[in-house]
């Protein structure tokens, strides 16, 4: 009750204010003077009177200050005042305010940039209910790549583990779609459980999803379309429901639509049942050709799937001792192998740094401010303010400034986004992934801007708060000069390493295009084409096919060079394990890439050693391969490879043997970071029902239809599809390099500019505090060089400090990005030299502009200076 | 060294206002200030200007109410006079106030 009247009387002050006040006002004056009138009696003069009645009454300003207390909304009241004092504070101090704003915002934006990529691809997971039970499950090899399981793993998954609701599989395929009456299409497709859809929770739209039976050898052919494909070609009509179409040559029931953005697992418009896939419980049971995730069971964590998954493959290597020990089977979260492991913790630690080097800057240009400030905060001390209130209008000011700083930074934050989008926007990405803000983003951001504010407000609140009018200015100005030592320290010791990161990713970038120059890629263009099974089931076919293809396209003018391979020149290939003939059987892994006769030729390669192959090689009798350089130097360093024999095989089967004949450049197949061991066979050696059409003439727009119509007079029913320029193909693979490096540059030049900033407003504030001492020194004969020293030597030791420091964590960076760096040593003392070099002359020039100020002062105006 | 005159202890001055308004009347700031010295006789440190707060507090809870008068000199002052429900509050303080008071002094003395 009584606090109910309390409330309101508070409330009801801001209207009442002034009248409260003038009242409050009166009050005090009569009790002064009913006090002076007492004394005046006790027969004291009327000065001494009124004194005495001021010494019984106590602090009026204090009484005047507890009654506002008492009266108006306290928080409220007072946080209105801090705010009103604080904005007049930072208008009062411009260009502060404005560098203090601007390190933050930089900060700010920066983090919030990159926690918007980290949020969407591996916080956010799929678009799909409970995204976070799903599970990707892999087979690790030793080196941490993460491969594909096999049919019988899949089988024994879903025997054997009670931690998953459900396991499925899938492999990416590309359908050939065939109607009467509409032109055939390539479509990317997946074969895929029939339990996947379920497992996702995801219904289709119209119709249904697979059936268990669906998803048994031998059963009627059926297939879920996507809602692109749905609208494109069948117009949205929902006739197409239950009707057949031709998928790869095979009359097929659509049974259901999918919903709309829906393209589990990347960009897929088509799904057939795994079942549908050739040779899966036949020939390729044992292939680990199939990507498995499962959903984790009520109840059950991902480590404790994990760990189930992991003891289930080690059971079943112990019953199969020949299978691959190196290797073991796995999960994670599905969503977390979609992106390089190691860049987006990187692209969080460098933009931690960034936020750091923007506090610490801005705790500096605050702290050279406290001096002034120490002399205002020592006299409301001593008026009555309590160190609590000192802190709050600290804090208030520190979280206006970041408030301030989070508006700019939210701003680059979006602009950062919109640029990063651009930069990946023709790099072939999952269908969930949005670079989009949400609440989890809005989250962060927040938690950044308030956690900046504390931290950069911190050092000039705790020092300052403890000012007192008597030890002021000496104590203010040597703890000041204490954390700033500290603080430049933190600077320059991050800089150094953002910088490290930042050079070390670009020189493996520049690395990798000196590499990659070893294939002209001008004029080439990529596309690849399917055989549908029904209609060409024999390797036999398969070989004609593509041979046929190859010479019709050496009759043509405009086409100055082609060749089919079972893959693109750096666009990954299929792993074999190599055994060399009477060697060390230790077996290796190598890329394995089957050829068409010109293909070296098309990629403008010149073997270094042997031959190319002949139309002979490959027909049995005559098994010929051709290796690269890395392969032939690590394998037979010390005799000539050509006519030695090697093996490849396919887990546990028996190898199958070949004649090295001839030795090719080096490529990065397989691996992002370099150059793999990599061996060719001839096409005709494992012929496959698929082939990418590699072909130089003059360029995509002329090339693709002369190619298109000689596919159409092979077989009228295939598409062509995939088509990309080789220069593309080229870049996407190298687009890590290219988007990460060039945003630690970013980073790395920002915390360099920001360092400079902060070692300038120190030595700058440094002199506007001595300038009668510089004065008095140089009245005394200093030289300007001693002068120089006498303002810039704060700022030596602890820069040499943070160089040290830096050096140190330098080397750390340079170790965690060991593994995505391109023939770079993190340890290069070129490299190291080089970023201490940059960092020292940048902060030797933010120090001398100031110090050399100093040095021109003039002796009687600076002693006079006030 | 010479006992200090002790501070207001927490809380009690609310308690003395109350009752001095209620044994004495209307009373403005400088007269409940000096009633209160008078009665601790000289032992109590109490700067008068503190009373004010305690006055504002009191008056916002509803215990005490205040008016404009004219003080002894001819000089517009504020009244204040004790309420009803300060009345109450009052009896309920002094017994609590008794207890405690009691109670100390129970323990101090057992244990010395």
């Amino acid at each position: 009750m009584s606090g109910l009247r309390v409330l309101l009387f508070r409330l009801l002050e801001p209207l009442l204010r002034r009248k409260r006040e003038r009242e409050l006002g009166d009050e005090i004056e009569s009790h002064l003077e009913l006090l002076t009138e007492e004394h005046l009696r006790r027969g004291l003069s009327p000065e001494a009177a009124r004194a005495a009645a001021k010494r019984d009454f106590g602090g009026v300003e204090q009484v005047q200050e507890a009654h506002r207390d008492q009266r108006g909304l306290p928080f409220a009241d007072l946080f209105h005042q801090d705010l009103r004092f604080a904005v007049r504070l930072l208008v009062k101090d411009g260009w502060l305010t404005v560098v203090a704003a601007a390190a933050l915002a930089l900060g700010i934006g920066a983090s919030n940039t990159v926690f918007t990529f980290v949020n969407a691809a591996r916080l956010r997971g799929l678009p799909v209910d409970e995204p976070e039970g799903v599970l990707a499950i892999h087979r690790m090899d030793a080196s941490g790549r993460p491969g594909g399981v096999s049919y019988t793993e899949l089988e024994a998954l879903r025997a054997e583990a009670t931690t998953l609701e459900g396991t499925a599989a899938y492999q990416r395929s590309a359908s050939t779609v065939t109607d009467a009456g509409l032109a055939a299409e390539q479509i990317r497709s997946l074969y895929i459980s029939a339990n996947a859809f379920r497992l996702l929770r995801v219904p289709p739209a119209l119709g249904r999803d697979f059936l268990p039976e669906d998803d048994l050898p031998g059963a009627a052919p059926v297939v879920v379309l996507g809602e692109g494909v749905f609208r494109s070609r069948y117009a949205g009509d929902a006739k197409v429901l239950g009707s057949t179409i031709g998928v790869n040559g095979v009359e097929t029931t659509v049974v259901g639509i999918m919903p709309d953005g829906f393209h589990f697992d990347y960009f897929a418009d088509l799904w057939q049942p795994l079942a549908a896939m050739p040779g899966l419980t036949t020939d390729k049971r044992d292939a680990p050709q199939l990507r498995a995730f499962g959903r984790l069971a009520e109840g059950f964590e991902l480590s404790e799937a994990r760990a189930e998954i992991e003891g289930i493959d080690g059971r079943r290597k112990r019953e199969r001792p020949e299978s691959d020990r190196e290797s073991r089977l796995t999960a994670a979260p599905f969503t977390g192998t979609i992106s390089d492991d190691l860049m987006m913790p990187a692209l969080l630690a460098s933009v931690a740094f960034l936020l750091l080097i923007g506090c610490a800057n801005v705790a500096n240009l605050l702290l050279a401010r406290s001096t002034h400030r120490a002399r205002e905060i020592g006299i409301r001390t001593a008026i009555g303010a309590t160190r609590f209130r000192i802190l709050r209008q600290l804090f208030v000011e520190s979280a206006l400034l970041a408030g301030l700083a989070g508006a700019a930074g939210f701003g680059i934050s979006l602009l950062g986004v919109h640029l990063f989008s651009n930069a990946v926007a023709d790099i072939a990405k999952p269908y969930y992934l949005h670079w989009s803000m949400d609440g989890r983003v809005f989250l962060f951001f927040a938690a950044v801007c308030v956690a900046t504010g504390i931290l950069f407000g911190l050092a000039p609140a705790l020092h300052l708060s403890r000012a007192n009018l008597a030890s002021l200015k000496a104590s203010a100005a040597r703890g000041a000069r204490r954390w700033t030592r500290g603080l430049i320290t933190v600077e320059v010791t991050l800089t150094l390493a953002l910088l490290a990161g930042a050079v070390l990713m670009l020189r493996s970038f520049v690395t990798l295009y000196r590499l990659d120059d070893v294939v002209d890629t001008s004029d080439m263009t990529t596309m690849s084409l399917r055989l549908p099974n029904a209609k060409y089931g024999e390797p036999r076919e398969w070989t004609a096919f593509f041979q046929s293809l190859e010479e019709r396209f050496a009759g043509i003018s405009a086409i100055s060079a082609a060749t089919t391979a079972s893959t693109f020149p750096y666009a990954g290939a299929a792993a074999r394990t190599l055994v060399v003939e009477g060697a060390d059987p230790r077996p290796s892994t190598v890329s394995y890439l089957t050829i068409g006769s010109r293909y070296f030729d098309t990629l403008g390669f010149r073997l270094r050693h042997g031959r190319d192959f002949t139309d002979l090689d490959g027909s049995p009798g005559h098994e010929a391969a051709i290796v690269n350089e890395l392969l032939a130097a690590a394998h037979f360093p010390n005799d000539n490879p050509i006519g030695k024999r090697i093996g490849l095989k396919v887990d546990a089967a028996d190898p199958a043997w070949f004649t090295i004949v001839g030795i090719a450049p080096d490529i990065r197949q397989r691996n992002l970071a370099g150059p793999d061991p990599t061996v060719y066979l001839p096409f005709r050696s494992d012929p496959q029902p698929f082939a990418v059409l590699l072909v130089r003439g003059a360029g995509t727009d002329a090339v693709v239809p002369i190619v298109r119509e000689e596919v159409r007079a092979l077989d009228p029913e295939l598409p062509l599809y995939g088509i990309m320029e080789m220069d593309q193909l080229l870049s996407q693979s190298r687009w890590p390099y290219r988007v990460f490096g060039v945003m630690l540059a970013v980073f790395a030049s920002i915390a360099l500019a920001l360092s400079a900033v902060g070692l300038y407003a120190v030595v700058a504030h440094s002199v506007s505090q001595r300038v009668q001492e510089i004065g008095v020194r140089m009245a005394l004969g200093a030289e300007a060089r001693q002068v120089s020293w006498l303002v810039t030597r704060t700022t030596a030791l602890p820069l040499f400090a943070g160089l040290v420091l830096g050096l140190t964590a330098a080397l750390g960076v340079g170790k965690l990005l060991q593994s995505m760096l391109v023939q770079t040593s993190p340890t290069d003392p070129l490299t190291l030299l080089a970023i201490v070099v940059l960092l020292l002359a940048v902060s030797s020039i933010a120090c001398w502009l100031p110090a050399r100020r100093a040095s021109r002062l003039d002796p009687v105006s600076a002693l006079r200076h006030e | 060294m010479a006992p200090k005159d002790s501070e207001v202890p927490y809380g009690t001055l609310d308690l003395m206002v109350l009752r001095t308004l209620e044994s004495l009347g209307p009373l403005h700031g400088y007269g409940i200030a000096r009633r209160i010295e008078q009665a601790a006789e000289g032992a109590l440190a109490l700067n008068q200007g503190t009373i004010y707060p305690a006055l504002l507090r009191l008056e916002q809870k509803g215990w005490i109410a205040s008016a404009w008068g004219t003080s002894e000199n001819n000089r517009r002052a504020r009244f204040y006079s004790i309420t009803r429900s300060g009345r109450k509050q009052l009896e309920a303080e002094s017994q609590s106030w008794g207890r405690t008071v009691a109670m100390v002094n129970r323990i101090l003395e057992n244990e010395s």
